[in-house]
């Protein structure tokens, strides 16, 4: 019965009706949009996080020396490095030497496509935007088909096409021998134009914090593709192929696949680490590495705190004072329909229901169209998305973007309710019968 | 049927201007009456009638219907003796403009207590027998904002008998209607009247209290004739 009564409220006052709906609607486009900006530089700041966590090192390395104590040759594995550190666990990416020809350059000297590997613990922290197919994973590291994600000027290839690696850098005279067993390698994901990645840094540390370690990679403005691959899956490969092709390898390699410790590097150490063995390894580091830039644990992390709440700082404003001239609309909205629809309660009242029950109306009208711009705003953003209207933008529809606007449904509903309690219940039927007489 | 003792009702109790409307107003009504209350603006008329709706409390004296003391009724009792006990008629016809004179008639229907409440075709099918006992069957679908006042008057006429309640009220029916409209819903209590009903009208129009079977004059809170 009350829901008769409440969905007749609505239809008798459409031109309020229509004003509250936009009105909320706004405030709930806001909503999303703010938190989503908010997160989208928290979700940037996550996947580091525990790389930033406790003591330790970020940098970003061009390379590492001393690999089995020899001055020039370069660190190739992390846990290598960890050897001649105190207290301390490495994590990092790799540059590696491999035959990618994604542009489609046949074979020009130097247009290999750049590979970047990573160790499973920075391979796993983050997967960024998708384009198609899907991030690597470290338990698909084993298998005999190498995985990798592309980062392509063109379409020139899709997720599912196998690439055939015929020759390697590290064979000798590679124009003239191949390899004797093809490597394959498989397209498991291509990155969404724009999209970034955990990689080399576009801003050369300038910022100082966990943006230095992404990369948005654009079409328009990269000269090459890029390949990315699990550092792990490339180590196996060439365990694998390396003594079949151990007698065509240049003097010195051991490996089909050559890699360098180059790019973001995480080192943290461990707890009870002292002052003596942290100013033995900044040292070691310092004379050993190549950086583009290097910073504390704490630093990195101080950093990036500070600059999530000046973001903060800055929309959270904005929010309550939407929500602020919002609620002010709502009042006067509010105030305009109980009395447009006062007449027809003192009338419910004269047939038989009482005074509580014709507010109780009032709050089933109020939640219902609530609910309802609620459930129509949702899906508006729904389909925006879907459509593509809302990419290359940090508009999200996540968990606390839903419960952000659900939040401020409940926070309209008590608001109006409160307020009709306060304008309704100040009457009784009998004086609005009177005025009317 | 409907006992009224010493009944007193003041407004702005307590405060300074607190006034008096009605000074121990007795009164008794038995059942199939057809009364009519006069009196000049101001006398009561209308606080009084309020009491016997149920609209209105009071501050002492006791009003009985069937025995039953009202004063001590909780809100959820007293609603419901307005709705299936009372049928109130109004001299602005009290309806809900936007809805069809049908669903105007079935609101007393739909407010019905839990355990008594009909189901949707029954309601219709009472709700259409009582618009045509009014002679307003026709107009069943007709948005109420689109009748004349007679036929509107009707329309709460029919909504005011439509849980079958014992005793109708009315305000100044007649109040807003022409003299032919004011003879056709006259003929209309009377008919009513002699189904049964009791009916108590309120009015400054002495043609209309002519008709009635007993006229009670009040004048400054106090019934001076016809208790």
């Amino acid at each position: 019965m009350k829901l008769k009564y409440a969905l007749y409220e609505q239809k008798k006052n459409k031109l309020m009706t229509i004003l509250f709906f936009i009105q909320t609607m706004i405030v709930l486009i806001m909503i999303v949009s703010i938190i989503s900006a908010i997160f989208s530089r928290y979700e940037k700041y996550k996947p580091l996080e525990s790389f930033f966590r406790g003591d330790g090192l970020n940098m970003h390395m061009t390379d590492l020396l001393g690999r089995n104590g020899q001055r020039y040759l370069p660190f190739t594995e992390s846990s290598d490095v960890e050897k001649y550190l105190k207290k301390a666990h490495m994590v990092s990416s790799y540059s590696i030497q491999m035959t990618f020809d994604i542009d489609n350059k046949k074979n020009e000297l130097g247009t290999w496509s750049p590979v970047v590997g990573y160790d499973d613990e920075l391979l796993s922290a983050y997967t960024p935007e998708m384009e198609t197919g899907r991030w690597l994973r470290i338990e698909d590291a084993d298998t005999d088909m190498i995985e990798i994600v592309l980062a392509q000027k063109e379409n020139s290839h899709k997720v599912g096409d196998i690439i055939t690696l015929t020759t390697s850098d590290v064979i000798k005279d590679s124009r003239k021998y191949k390899l004797s067993k093809q490597v394959k390698a498989k397209v498991v994901g291509i990155l969404a134009d724009g999209a970034s990645t955990i990689m080399r840094t576009k801003h050369y540390g300038e910022y100082s914090d966990f943006r230095d370690y992404y990369y948005p990679f654009n079409r328009d403005e990269e000269e090459r593709a890029v390949v990315f691959v699990s550092k792990r899956d490339i180590e196996h490969n060439n365990r694998i192929n390396v003594a079949t092709e151990q007698k065509n390898l240049i003097k010195g390699e051991k490996c089909i696949w050559p890699y360098i410790i180059s790019g973001p590097c995480f080192i943290q150490y461990d707890k009870g680490i002292s002052k003596k063995e942290k100013e033995y390894n900044s040292k070691y580091l310092a004379v050993n590495g190549r950086y583009v830039f290097r910073h504390t644990s704490v630093e990195m992390r101080e950093n990036s705190m500070e600059y999530i709440m000046n973001q903060m700082n800055i929309l959270i404003p904005i929010l309550i004072a939407m929500i602020i001239l919002t609620m002010m609309s709502i009042i006067s909205s509010t105030v305009i329909m109980i009395r447009q629809n006062m007449h027809n309660y003192s009338i419910y009242y004269m047939l038989g229901l009482t005074w509580r029950k014709c507010m109780s109306i009032h709050v089933l009208s109020v939640i219902m169209m609530q609910m309802g711009i609620f459930v129509f705003t949702i899906f508006c953003i729904g389909i925006c998305k879907k459509l593509g209207a809302l990419d290359r933008t940090v508009f999200a529809l996540g968990g606390w973007q839903l419960l952000g606007c659900l939040v401020m449904i409940v926070f309209f509903i008590v608001f109006s309710i409160v307020l009709s309690f306060l304008l309704i219940g100040k009457k009784s039927a009998k004086d609005i019968l009177s005025e009317v007489e | 049927m409907l006992k009224l003792d010493k009944i007193i009702k003041t407004y702005n109790k307590g405060k300074n201007n607190a006034f008096e409307a009605l000074h121990g107003i007795s009164l008794t009504v038995e059942s199939g009456e057809m009364v009519a209350i006069v009196g000049t603006s101001g006398a009561g008329k209308s606080t009084l009638l309020h009491i016997l709706a149920c609209i209105d409390g009071y501050d002492s004296g006791e009003y009985y219907i069937d025995d039953m003391v009202i004063g001590k009724l909780s809100e959820g009792k007293m609603a419901d003796i307005r709705n299936e006990k009372i049928g109130m008629v109004m001299q602005d016809f009290a309806l809900i403009e936007e809805f069809t004179a049908l669903d105007n008639v079935m609101i007393p229907l739909d407010f019905a207590a839990r355990g008594k409440k009909k189901g949707k075709k029954e309601r219709k099918e009472i709700a259409i027998k009582m618009l045509e006992m009014v002679q307003m069957q026709n107009f069943a679908d007709k948005p109420v904002n689109s009748l004349s006042g007679g036929q509107k008057q009707r329309v709460a006429i029919a909504r005011a008998i439509v849980n079958e309640p014992s005793l109708i009220l009315a305000d100044e029916p007649t109040g807003a209607l022409d003299t032919e409209t004011t003879r056709e819903i006259m003929k209309v209590f009377i008919d009513l009247n002699k189904q049964g009903k009791t009916i108590i009208i309120v009015t400054h129009d002495l043609t209309v209290a002519e008709q009635c079977s007993r006229v009670i004059k009040i004048e400054d809170g106090v019934i001076i004739e016809g208790n």
